[in-house]
């Protein structure tokens, strides 16, 4: 227990505790809004993508995850132009998109001379990695969605609930749709860092989707998501130091258990109910 | 007060480069209550998104030539995703237009207006349950809430009595003569024994439009504007439909 309480000492966890708890935040909110327009497989393409990014970047010698948040906000932007315009096909367009990222990932990371020793973090995710400076950033973003999401509530329910009707009642519903685009990506792309490429998708859904155990409504969701997604990841942290196991592995495990948990209990409550 | 507050000008549309109306012109005057009917893939659901501005027609032109109107709309019920986590306060509450639009906050007097409409139509007990939760008649009865609620001069309905019960149907049109009494109505109607009734024109659209202007209709008139709507279908109600007049 000793050990654990030393750990609040090391600058590292610090970090990585802050991380997790804005990344609940913010992943609470942007997957809310992913869960609900059900785009949790465009949330993927944009994941998978911004890897291209970062492997370009690495070749060029850049931030990669400046690489990873153009290419984020490119395929995030692509994908809503390309299902407003209709002219293909939208899972198509995504498959497209996610492997050619992948793809291009791939090539650059090779074509750069010498061992690239985060490859493995970007894949899966390295919490204890990150850095004060990831956090402002992590903070900034959460701070800008969350006022965004304070001032616009109603316009992104709206537009994202029925984005004929409130173009009709005279809603600038492309300007909500592409900002939210943009913000989706972004958030995706930070929390790569902690969670990682294949994992971080569960960040924006596992937490929505215990929460719809109890609501549905879209304001509590929000708020439901935040508190069980800091759960998560604050039990997986520890799992994660105690373990030595990537946190984003033991973050998802943990979110998936107590799903699993609660999704029992609230059936054998309905069972007891219905015989009652 | 007759005067027309919509019109549709010698208007071609469609999607991908595919004429579905061709050449349509229509009027709507305010006090109209027009019935569209015609096969399916015919351009009725074309028609009115050309008139509610969401597809822009390839040819000819969509006026209001007495100035800026409000429109409300109730779509088809197959286009809502009822699984989407929101609440028939909300729905409503997104008919209405904040004063404001970069801080759109909604007054306390409009919330009330929803109070008070969601009580008047019966859906009080039901204000903060999620929409997944509505039967089919509900969920219509919240969508047309929505569409009123900020006081339009056009209701545009595209099939409203699809996926309800034929006691609400009923409630429906008399809640639409009511309403016909302050705004015209457009309503899109597969069904033309029930829409016939009460509508006071009808407008058949396959590929053309013809505006019949009264509410009775005859197999014949039907050939000549080539609307092949099986009238025979509607068990007894035709009789009405065919033989007003006798």
């Amino acid at each position: 227990m000793k050990n654990f309480i030393d750990l609040f000492e090391y600058t590292f966890f610090q970090n990585a505790l802050y991380a997790s708890l804005l990344i609940s935040i913010l992943s609470a909110i942007i997957g809310t809004y992913i869960v609900s327009r059900k785009n949790v497989f465009i949330s993927g393409g944009i994941t998978h993508a911004s890897f291209g990014g970062i492997g370009i970047a690495y070749y060029m010698g850049l931030n990669p995850f400046l690489g990873a948040a153009i290419f984020a906000i490119l395929t995030g932007t692509g994908i809503e132009w390309i299902s407003n315009k209709g002219k293909m096909r939208e899972d198509s367009a995504i498959a497209i998109l996610w492997s050619l990222g992948m793809a291009l990932g791939i090539i650059f990371v090779f074509l750069t001379p010498g061992y690239s020793p985060n490859l493995m973090s970007f894949l899966f995710g390295s919490i204890l990695s990150v850095s004060i400076a990831d956090v402002y950033m992590i903070l900034a973003l959460t701070l800008v969605t969350a006022i965004f999401f304070l001032l616009y509530y109603r316009p992104i329910l709206y537009s994202a609930f029925d984005a004929e009707f409130s173009t009709i009642n005279g809603m600038k519903v492309a300007v909500f749709r592409y900002a939210m685009a943009i913000l989706v990506s972004l958030a995706i792309v930070v929390s790569i860092r902690a969670m990682g490429i294949i994992l971080v998708l569960s960040i924006f859904t596992i937490p929505q989707t215990t929460a719809m155990l109890y609501t549905h409504q879209f304001r509590k969701i929000m708020g439901l998501s935040i508190l069980f997604g800091l759960l998560g990841s604050i039990i997986g942290l520890f799992a994660a130091y105690a373990m030595n196991i990537p946190s984003g592995a033991t973050i998802i495990f943990s979110l998936t258990i107590q799903y699993l948990s609660l999704k029992s209990v609230h059936l054998i409550r309905l069972k007891i109910k219905q015989r009652a | 007060m007759n005067k027309i507050i919509a019109q549709l000008d010698h208007v071609s549309a469609g999607y991908n480069g595919d004429t579905v109306l061709k050449d349509v012109s229509i009027s709507v005057r305010a006090n109209d209550f027009i019935g569209v009917i015609g096969p399916n893939g015919g351009g009725k659901t074309t028609m009115i998104k050309v008139l509610l501005g969401v597809i822009q027609p390839f040819k000819g032109q969509v006026k209001f030539p007495s100035g800026k109107i409000k429109i409300g709309y109730l779509p088809q019920a197959s286009q809502i995703d009822k699984s989407f986590p929101i609440s028939v306060r909300e729905v409503v509450e997104s008919g209405l237009k904040p004063k404001n639009r970069w801080f759109p906050l909604l007054e306390k007097k409009q919330k009330e207006k929803v109070i008070s409409l969601l009580n008047k139509t019966g859906l009080a007990e039901y204000i903060d349950s999620p929409i997944g939760s509505l039967s089919g008649g509900q969920l219509q009865r919240t969508l047309l809430c929505r569409a009123i609620i900020n006081e339009p001069n056009l209701l545009v309905l595209d099939e409203p009595n699809t996926y309800v019960d034929k006691n609400f149907e009923g409630e429906l049109y008399k809640w639409l003569q009511e309403l016909n009494e302050r705004m015209a109505i457009v309503l899109v109607s597969h069904d033309v024994g029930t829409i016939s009734s009460m509508v006071k024109t009808i407008a058949c659209v396959n590929g053309n439009l013809h505006h019949h202007k009264s509410n009775t209709l005859t197999s014949e008139l039907l050939k000549i504007y080539n609307c092949p709507i099986d009238l025979i279908a509607h068990g007894n109600i035709p009789h009405r439909v065919l033989n007003k007049h006798n």
